[in-house]
C-alpha cells in the first residue's frame, strides 16, 4: 500500500477546499465591481460610514 | 442573435406570450418580463459571477490535473509501480470527467441546443473536441496505457472558458456604449410630496402625475408642464435648436432637455418608455436588433464554415489513423476542431454596426436602421434641401450699404421690436453699438409686414421695405432705387433705412449659407457625392445660393427652385427610376417627409425627433452639417472595418486550420489560439475609427497648406 493513496486524495481534498472558499468568495460579490475600490477614497459622501 | 438579442412579432390571434416564452426556452433561452436597467446589471454580474465559478473550478482542476501529468511522464522516464501509474490515470481521468462535465458542460449544452434545432453552431466542434478528449482519457485509465488526454483536456476546458469570459466583457463593454445612451433617466429625480418636502427616488420610478423639482443644470427626468417657475431649457438634443427656449407655468417640458437657469417645479406628464425620449430610445434600441446584409451574410458564412470544418474534422481523423495511429489522428482531430472556431467571424458585423450607432448617438445622430450605415459608404446622389439645410434657415444681414455711425440708431429702434428681420439687424448692429451713449426710444409705430419707426434721440428713425418708406413720407432718389435692385438681383431684400426723412442706407437680409457649409459639400463632393438642391424657396434666391457654391468650387447637377413637397417627391422617384446609384435626401423631417420616405437613405435635420425618425432612417440632431461628412465617413469605416474583420478571420483561420490539419498545432496551443482570434476581432472594432475623426475641419485647419 503506498503512501499515494493516501497523500494524494488529501492534496486534492486541501486543494478542494481553497477552491470552495473561492467559490463562496464569487457567490458573496466580492468580486463584482473592482473598479470603485479604489475610487471610494474621492467620495466625500462616504466617509463616515461604517464599512 | 450574435447580439445577444432577437426581435420578435407574434400574433396574439394565433398564439399567446407564455407559447412564444416556451418555445424559445426549448431552444435555450430563457424569457422574463421586461426589466428596469439595474436589473441589466446586476444579470452581467450574474453572468460573470458564472464566469468566475467556471474559470476557477477548470483552474482547479487543470492545475491538478497537471501535476499528476508531471508525475506520470516522471514516471514513464524513471521507472513506475503499474499499481501506482493506475491509480494516477484513474484519479486524472476523474479530474479530466468533472472538467468537462462542470465548466466544459456549457459547450455541451450550446452544442446540444444547436444540434436540436438542427442549425450549426460554433459550439459544436468545440463539444466535440471535449468529448473526444473525455473518451480518450477515460479509455487511457482503463486500459492503463497509451496516451493521457486528462491533463490537455482540463488545460483545454480552462482555456475555452477564460476566452469565453473576455469575450463576454468585450461584449459587454461595447454593448454598454449603447446602454449609457439609453440610460438618460437613471438619474435622481427629486419628487414633492404632498407636504412640499422633497425626496431623491430614482428617474424610472417617476409616475404620471407626480410633482418633480428640478435644478437649474439638471436633466429634466420626464416630460411634463411647468407648474411653477420660470426657466430657460436646452432642447437642442430633441430639436436641434441651438437658442435656448423659455419656459413658464404651463409650458410643456420634454425628458431629457436640460434646465437652465432657475428652479422649476414640474408636473409630469409621460416618463420612462411612455416619454418622448424613451420612445427615441426604443427606436435607437430597435435599430441595434436590426438585421443587415452584413450580419445575415456572417451568419450564413459561419454556419457553412461548421459543417465545413465537421467534414475536415472527420477527413483529418480517418486520414491520419490510416497514415499514423489513431492517438495522433485524435490529438490533431481535437486541435482541428478547438481552433477552427469562427466566432470571430459572427462577431465583427454586429459589433462593428453596434460601437457605430452608439458612437453616432452620443455626436446626437439618431439612428434608426442599422443598415444605412451600410449603405451611406457607397457614394450615389444626394439631394439637398436649401432651407435650414445648407442655409442657416434664418435672417442674416449679408450687407449695410450707409456709414456705420448709424447702426446705433437702428439697434435701439428694433431692439424693440419681434420679428426675424428685426432681429437679424439687432445681431448685425450690436457691434457697432456705443454703450457710452444710450439712444432713448419713443413713439414706436410698427405695422406687420412693413416696418417700424420711432424718435430715436430726437430724430425720426423709420426702418422698414419701400412701401413703408412712402407711407411715412421718406424722400426717395433714383440711386436708392437701384441700390434696391442690386440687393434684390441677389435674391435678398432690402430693408430701407432713413433718419429724418432722408434714407441713409439699405439692410441687405437673407438666408445665409451655414458656416460649415461650403467645407462640407467639398469634402462630400471629394468622397464621390454628387450633389442637388431642392428647395421651396423662389428659384432666383435658390440659384443665388446655388452660384456662391458654385464660385467656391462645388459642382451641383441640379439646383431647383419652387419645389412643393410633392414635386420633390417626384424628383426624388424620377432620380430612383432614372439611375441605379444610391438616393439620398437631407431635409427637414417635417416639409420634406414625404421626399424622405422615398429616398433610399432619409437624413433629417431638422424638425422634433420622434417624427424624423419615422419618416427618416436617420434624424441628426445637432446643428452641424459636417455631421453629414461625420456619418459618410463613419458608415465607410463600418463598412471597410466589418471586412476587414472578415478577412482577418478568414485568413486566420484556413492558416490554422490548414496547420491543423497537417498536425502541426497542439490541442493546446489551439485552445490559447481560439479566443485569440475573437478578441483580436474585438480590438479591431472596438479600435475602429467610425465616429472618432471629432475635429475635422480642425485638424484639416492645422494642417501646413
Amino acid at each position: 500500500m503506498s503512501v499515494l493513496y493516501i497523500a494524494l486524495p488529501a492534496a486534492l481534498l486541501l486543494g478542494a477546499a481553497g477552491l470552495v472558499g473561492c467559490l463562496y468568495c464569487i457567490r458573496s460579490g466580492q468580486y463584482d465591481d473592482l473598479d470603485s475600490a479604489s475610487l471610494r477614497i474621492l467620495n466625500e459622501d462616504i466617509e463616515n460610514e461604517p464599512k | 442573435m450574435s447580439d445577444h438579442s432577437v426581435e420578435l412579432v407574434y400574433d396574439p390571434a394565433q398564439t399567446n406570450v407564455s407559447r412564444v416564452a416556451s418555445r424559445l426556452s426549448r431552444i435555450g433561452y430563457q424569457l422574463a418580463p421586461w426589466q428596469e436597467d439595474f436589473d441589466r446589471v446586476s444579470d452581467i454580474i450574474d453572468k460573470q459571477r458564472d464566469h468566475w465559478f467556471g474559470i476557477a473550478t477548470a483552474a482547479f482542476l487543470a492545475v491538478n490535473a497537471m501535476w499528476i501529468g508531471i508525475a506520470l511522464y516522471a514516471g514513464e522516464a524513471s521507472g513506475i509501480s503499474s499499481d501506482n501509474e493506475y491509480f494516477l490515470r484513474w484519479i486524472g481521468a476523474v479530474l479530466g470527467l468533472l472538467s468537462a462535465l462542470g465548466p466544459g458542460s456549457l459547450f455541451f449544452q450550446t452544442a446540444w441546443q444547436a444540434i436540436r434545432v438542427r442549425s450549426p453552431h460554433v459550439d459544436i466542434p468545440v463539444a466535440l473536441s471535449l468529448a473526444i478528449g473525455t473518451i480518450g482519457s477515460l479509455y487511457g485509465a482503463w486500459m492503463g496505457s497509451g496516451h493521457m488526454y486528462f491533463d490537455s483536456l482540463t488545460s483545454l476546458v480552462l482555456l475555452l472558458r477564460i476566452g469565453r469570459y473576455l469575450q463576454f466583457r468585450a461584449q459587454s463593454m461595447a454593448k454598454s456604449s449603447i446602454h449609457q445612451l439609453m440610460r438618460w433617466n437613471t438619474q435622481i429625480a427629486q419628487r414633492i410630496d404632498g407636504n412640499g418636502e422633497r425626496h431623491p427616488v430614482p428617474a424610472s420610478r417617476l409616475v404620471e402625475g407626480d410633482l418633480i423639482y428640478v435644478e437649474p443644470g439638471a436633466i429634466i427626468p420626464a416630460d411634463g408642464t411647468v407648474e411653477s417657475g420660470e426657466s430657460s431649457v436646452d432642447t437642442s438634443l430633441l430639436t436641434g435648436e441651438t437658442q435656448p427656449v423659455v419656459v413658464r407655468t404651463r409650458s410643456g417640458v420634454v425628458g431629457g432637455t436640460t434646465n437652465l437657469s432657475s428652479p422649476l417645479q414640474v408636473r409630469v406628464d409621460a416618463a420612462g418608455d411612455a416619454s418622448r425620449m424613451g420612445k427615441l430610445m426604443a427606436m435607437v434600441r430597435e435599430a441595434t436588433t436590426y438585421r443587415t446584409p452584413w450580419i445575415q451574410a456572417a451568419d450564413q458564412v459561419g454556419k457553412w464554415f461548421v459543417v465545413v470544418v465537421l467534414f475536415l474534422g472527420c477527413a483529418t481523423w480517418v486520414g491520419w489513423t490510416l497514415y499514423a495511429n489513431v492517438t495522433v489522428a485524435t490529438q490533431h482531430t481535437m486541435a482541428l476542431l478547438t481552433i477552427a472556431c469562427p466566432c470571430a467571424l459572427a462577431l465583427a458585423a454586429p459589433l462593428v454596426i453596434t460601437i457605430a450607432l452608439g458612437r453616432a448617438a452620443k455626436r446626437q445622430i439618431w439612428i434608426r436602421e442599422g443598415d444605412c450605415l451600410e449603405k451611406l459608404a457607397n457614394p450615389g446622389m444626394l439631394w439637398l434641401d436649401k432651407t435650414g439645410t445648407i442655409t442657416l434657415g434664418r435672417m442674416h444681414v449679408h450687407q449695410w450699404t450707409g456709414e456705420d455711425r448709424w447702426l446705433p440708431y437702428a439697434f435701439a429702434l428694433e431692439q424693440t421690436v419681434v420679428h426675424p428681420v428685426a432681429s437679424a439687424i439687432v445681431r448685425f448692429s450690436e457691434a457697432y453699438d456705443d454703450f457710452n451713449c444710450q439712444h432713448s426710444v419713443r413713439d414706436i409705430i410698427q405695422e406687420r409686414g412693413f416696418g417700424v419707426t420711432g424718435i430715436v434721440s430726437n430724430r425720426r428713425v423709420t426702418i422698414g421695405n419701400e412701401p413703408w418708406m412712402r407711407k411715412q413720407g421718406v424722400q426717395i432718389q433714383e440711386h436708392d432705387f437701384v441700390q434696391a435692385r442690386s440687393i434684390a438681383s441677389k435674391g435678398q431684400t432690402a430693408i430701407w433705412f432713413s433718419v429724418d426723412h432722408l434714407v441713409v442706407g439699405m439692410f441687405a437680409v437673407g438666408d445665409a449659407l451655414r458656416p460649415d457649409a461650403v467645407e462640407t459639400l467639398k469634402q462630400l463632393q471629394s468622397l464621390g457625392w454628387k450633389l442637388g438642391i431642392l428647395s421651396g424657396d423662389h428659384p432666383e434666391v435658390v440659384l443665388t445660393i446655388a452660384q456662391s457654391l458654385r464660385d467656391q468650387g462645388i459642382v451641383l447637377e441640379q439646383a431647383l427652385g419652387e419645389q412643393s413637397p410633392e414635386d420633390k417627391l417626384h424628383k426624388i422617384e424620377e432620380s430612383r427610376r432614372t439611375t441605379k446609384q444610391l438616393i439620398a435626401m437631407v431635409g427637414d423631417g417635417i416639409n420634406d417627409a414625404a421626399a424622405l420616405t422615398a429616398a433610399d437613405v432619409g437624413i433629417a435635420v431638422r424638425g422634433n425627433s420622434e417624427q424624423s425618425l419615422t419618416v427618416a432612417p436617420i434624424y441628426i440632431a445637432n446643428p452641424r452639417l459636417s455631421s453629414l461628412l461625420e456619418l459618410f465617413q463613419a458608415s465607410k469605416q463600418v463598412v471597410v472595418g466589418i471586412k476587414r474583420c472578415f478577412q482577418a478571420s478568414l485568413v486566420y483561420n484556413s492558416i490554422t486550420i490548414s496547420l491543423a490539419v497537417f498536425g502541426w498545432i497542439h490541442p493546446l496551443i489551439a485552445a490559447l489560439f481560439m479566443p485569440l482570434s475573437g478578441l483580436t476581432v474585438l480590438a479591431m472594432a472596438l479600435h475602429s475609427r467610425t465616429f472618432l475623426n471629432q475635429d475635422l475641419f480642425e485638424s484639416e485647419r492645422l494642417r501646413p497648406s
